[in-house]
């Protein structure tokens, strides 16, 4: 009599106890309760989403100003006049569409960064690499710099477009298929305090390099040119634009 | 002989019980102490965000349309306007061009998409945060050899890359464009589809560093046809000015 009350007991406690494990998931396998980094990535979500709303209602309403300006260029009584307005309209899309591009020898306040390799003595067994300036070390700088708001930067004279790559090649950099070696001056063109600060603070990159003995350097300068990009628009052989009638 | 039995037996009963109770109580503090940030939310909040979540997408849908219809418009006029003066015909064709080269224009063709997923939650000792955004150098990485495999077109998680686009991280997450994005990543690239699998498979190289040093779940299909979309900010200069025809280009 005891014994099988004390089995059903132990039985009974053994369900409870099976339940309560379970009991934070559905019948389907779905959790009922998810980690709150959940939440955080819906909110990263949302908030790209409604930036990007904002940004194609930008894009639109200045895509619609633009066609008002030629619409009235062609209806017009008296044309002559218009149609210039139109084609300064177009100019100055192509001049700022080209100077996005590259293809511009582009002036502004900016800065100049010096990186090159440290000239410490090694330690005992200490990889030489430690010393070096790498490709990504470039990439980093420049992307720490785009981040701070960089609107043009160049790599020992080469101008940084989208296509362009960084490239180890033993202890050469290629960039745009030219080869460089050290010391690397990269120019960049923006709010030269901001991107400075950022490159020089205590968690900023630079520091992080000058910490292994790296010459890193950062001068700021209200005036500095930057060359244009030598060599023609992409030639796309594999990308075809995507008209409105295709689906 | 028999009550020294039952006794011995409740003994052993009430021993398995208290060792029972103990695991499920163990169990439960493990699980409630692996997210640290206030344990666990109900999935009904979440209801709220993936509803918000819809809402937008429709929204930014709509507003795609009418975006498209806005330049459809425009580039019919200036066709039209093309079709009589050769002069604003260069114009044209000069700004198409560049508007494809800057990344403004949806395009599509072979390549390969690349997706790039955090190690699985049960690796409890990674806690909660994701170890590809704590990692934005391997995207950026990911990003140049692409470029360096001749890649003509590249988005990440639908975000188009462009001349002037970061990937940095921004608090727990990455941002691309300065808009915030969530693992998965997805990274789309246009280009010869062999060429652009082999420069990341290649040993030793970004694919396998993710895979080994950081644990990443990678997959690369390689398309006969892959969509991408334009890149959706608005172009303008602050600081940068054009140097005038004339102007001493100082060194």
């Amino acid at each position: 009599m005891t014994r099988r009350v004390s089995t059903l007991v132990f039985l009974l406690c053994l369900m409870i106890g099976f339940g309560i494990v379970t009991q934070g998931y559905n019948v389907d396998g779905n959790a009922l309760y998810v980690s709150p980094s959940s939440v955080e990535e819906y909110k990263a979500v949302i908030a790209a989403e409604f930036q990007s709303l904002n940004n194609i209602r930008a894009l639109t309403k200045e895509t619609d100003e633009r066609y008002e300006l030629y619409r009235d260029a062609a209806n017009e009584y008296n044309p002559e006049v218009n149609v210039s307005d139109m084609i300064a309209g177009m100019q100055s899309e192509r001049a700022n569409l080209e100077m996005a591009n590259g293809l511009t020898d582009v002036h502004g306040p900016g800065v100049i960064v010096t990186v090159d390799d440290a000239t410490r003595d090694l330690f005992e067994n200490e990889d030489i690499n430690n010393v070096l300036v790498h490709d990504s070390d470039i990439l980093i700088i420049i992307n720490d710099l785009r981040r701070n708001g960089a609107e043009a930067i160049s790599v020992n004279g080469q101008r940084i477009i989208d296509k362009s790559s960084i490239s180890c090649s033993g202890y050469t950099i290629r960039i745009n298929g030219v080869t460089y070696a050290r010391p690397f001056e990269i120019r960049a063109i923006g709010d030269a305090k901001r991107m400075a600060s950022a490159l020089v603070s205590p968690e900023g990159y630079g520091t992080s390099l000058k910490q292994w003995g790296i010459q890193f350097e950062v001068a700021v300068s209200d005036d500095i040119t930057i060359g244009r990009y030598n060599g023609s628009l992409n030639i796309y052989n594999y990308a075809r634009e995507t008209k409105g009638d295709e689906e | 002989m028999r009550t020294k039995g039952n006794k011995l037996t409740g003994m052993v009963i009430v021993a398995l019980l208290a060792l029972f109770i103990g695991l499920v109580l163990a169990i439960q503090i493990r699980t409630t102490a692996g997210n640290d940030q206030g344990g666990l939310v109900p999935v009904a909040k979440l209801k709220s965000y993936e509803t918000e979540l819809k809402n937008l997408r429709a929204d930014r849908e709509e507003a795609l349309a009418l975006l498209a219809d806005a330049q459809e418009r425009l580039s019919a006029i200036e066709k039209e306007k093309a079709a009589e003066d050769d002069f604003i015909s260069g114009l044209v064709d000069d700004i198409d061009k560049n508007r494809m080269a800057a990344g403004l224009t949806d395009v599509h063709g072979p390549g390969v998409i690349i997706t790039i997923k955090d190690p699985a939650q049960a690796d409890e000792y990674y806690g909660d945060f994701s170890v590809i955004a704590y990692n934005s150098d391997l995207l950026l990485s990911l990003v140049n050899k692409l470029r360096e495999a001749g890649a003509e077109a590249i988005s990440i998680n639908e975000i188009r890359i462009v001349a002037t686009s970061e990937i940095s991280l921004a608090s727990t997450n990455i941002n691309i464009n300065g808009t915030p994005t969530a693992s998965p990543y997805t990274v789309k690239a246009i280009g010869n589809p062999v060429t652009l699998a082999n420069a990341l498979t290649i040993r030793g190289g970004i694919v396998e560093t993710m895979r080994k040093s950081f644990n990443l779940t990678v997959d690369i299909e390689q398309s006969e046809d892959i969509p991408i979309g334009k890149y959706t900010g608005v172009i303008s200069f602050k600081y940068a000015s054009p140097v005038e025809t004339g102007e001493q280009v100082a060194e």
